[in-house]
């Protein structure tokens, strides 16, 4: 099996989809951490807050109820997280393969790591739901090993678009 | 009577916007049983009442009622407590809810509050006692105003003033439906 070329040498048409593609899913993704930040959920206790609710004596002088997510609910964020996030950072781990960052081992865990995290963070979110708060510190590094990673990934794809094609 | 409750949900999304409260065949039977067994901590029959409203009475409350009603549903629960019960719904982000508004016979307050039907998988939380407890006792519609007599619930806002809107509405109409029956006995 031949390897795709690394992306500087892809067509140059290829190169401004990849771009416009990254430039968009850092918007997304940007609005997704603005969320995250808007409902407390960057730290263990608002993140299990969020997930678990106050407890009955915090609740009673609340000035706004967060109660314990329903199952329905928690279902349909981790569908919707794993399947949509799955496919994005499949898309950018892919593209970085094809980046001359570091070894190939590398990239390979580079490109693998949001991946593996992803699944980690939701599962630690289920535990933090329905077994302890303490969870929600998993639930967190989680967050910390997907999300520089694959910043990091996104980033090195950007400008590997902007290489100058030798040819 | 799953049919039954199929042709009302598509018939609420047509007419929703005029019709809020619903006759007792709009509901499946099992969801009213089983919301009558917690709130009165057992199985108890329905004894359904047809009241017929004027037009005067349905412009009054038009929120409550479609262009072309002319009567109403109200249920009675010879229990202790005697409860008096209302069905009707509301709009969720998309979807419409179905819920029972139970109000103690005599002194007329909200005994109880209970969602029979939700569909969506956001905004689930207005089913939680801690929300729902927040209507109990209330007689005055004018007690009930939204992130004041009622909090919100984060993550649920839109239900959370949808129910609670509509819950204000039937509480007026079902305030103003005793009145009537009193000044109507001899």
């Amino acid at each position: 099996m031949t390897p795709l070329p690394p992306i500087h040498l892809w067509p140059v048409q290829y190169r401004r989809l990849v771009q416009v593609f990254l430039s968009v899913v850092f918007i997304g993704y940007g609005v997704g951490f603005g969320n995250l930040f808007l409902t407390q959920q960057t730290s263990p206790m608002g993140i299990a807050t969020h997930w678990r609710g106050l407890s009955e004596e915090e609740l009673e002088t609340a000035e706004e109820i967060i109660l314990p997510k329903p199952i329905k609910e928690l279902i349909i964020t981790t569908h919707n997280h794993l399947l949509g996030l799955a496919a994005i950072f499949g898309i950018v781990g892919f593209l970085f393969l094809h980046t001359g960052y570091g070894s190939p081992r590398m990239r390979l865990v580079v490109a693998i790591d949001p991946l593996l995290s992803l699944v980690l963070t939701f599962g630690a979110i289920w535990l933090t739901r329905f077994f302890g708060e303490a969870f929600a510190f998993l639930v967190l590094m989680g967050g910390m090993l997907t999300h520089p990673v694959f910043l990091f990934s996104l980033l090195a794809v950007f400008l590997e678009t902007f290489k100058k094609n030798p040819s | 009577m799953r049919w039954g409750l199929v042709f009302w949900i598509i018939m609420l999304g047509v007419f929703e916007l005029a019709m809020a409260q619903l006759p007792p065949d709009a509901v499946a039977e099992r969801l009213l049983s089983t919301s009558i067994k917690d709130v009165l901590g057992k199985e108890a029959s329905v004894q359904w009442r047809r009241v017929e409203i004027t037009e005067a009475e349905r412009q009054q409350f038009k929120r409550l009622f479609p262009e072309d009603a002319s009567d109403f549903y109200i249920g009675y629960l010879s229990e202790e407590p005697p409860l008096d019960v209302m069905i009707a719904h509301a709009r969720g982000k998309v979807e419409l809810f179905v819920f029972a508004i139970y109000f103690h016979a005599e002194s007329g307050e909200i005994w109880e509050l209970d969602v029979l039907d939700y569909r969506e998988a956001y905004g689930g939380e207005i089913d939680y006692k801690a929300f729902r407890q927040q209507f109990k006792g209330k007689t005055n519609p004018k007690e009930i105003v939204f992130r004041r007599t009622i909090r919100n619930i984060s993550g649920a806002t839109i239900s959370a003033r949808s129910i609670t809107r509509k819950v204000k509405e039937v509480l007026a109409f079902y305030q103003y439906y005793r009145q009537r029956s009193k000044e109507s006995t001899p």
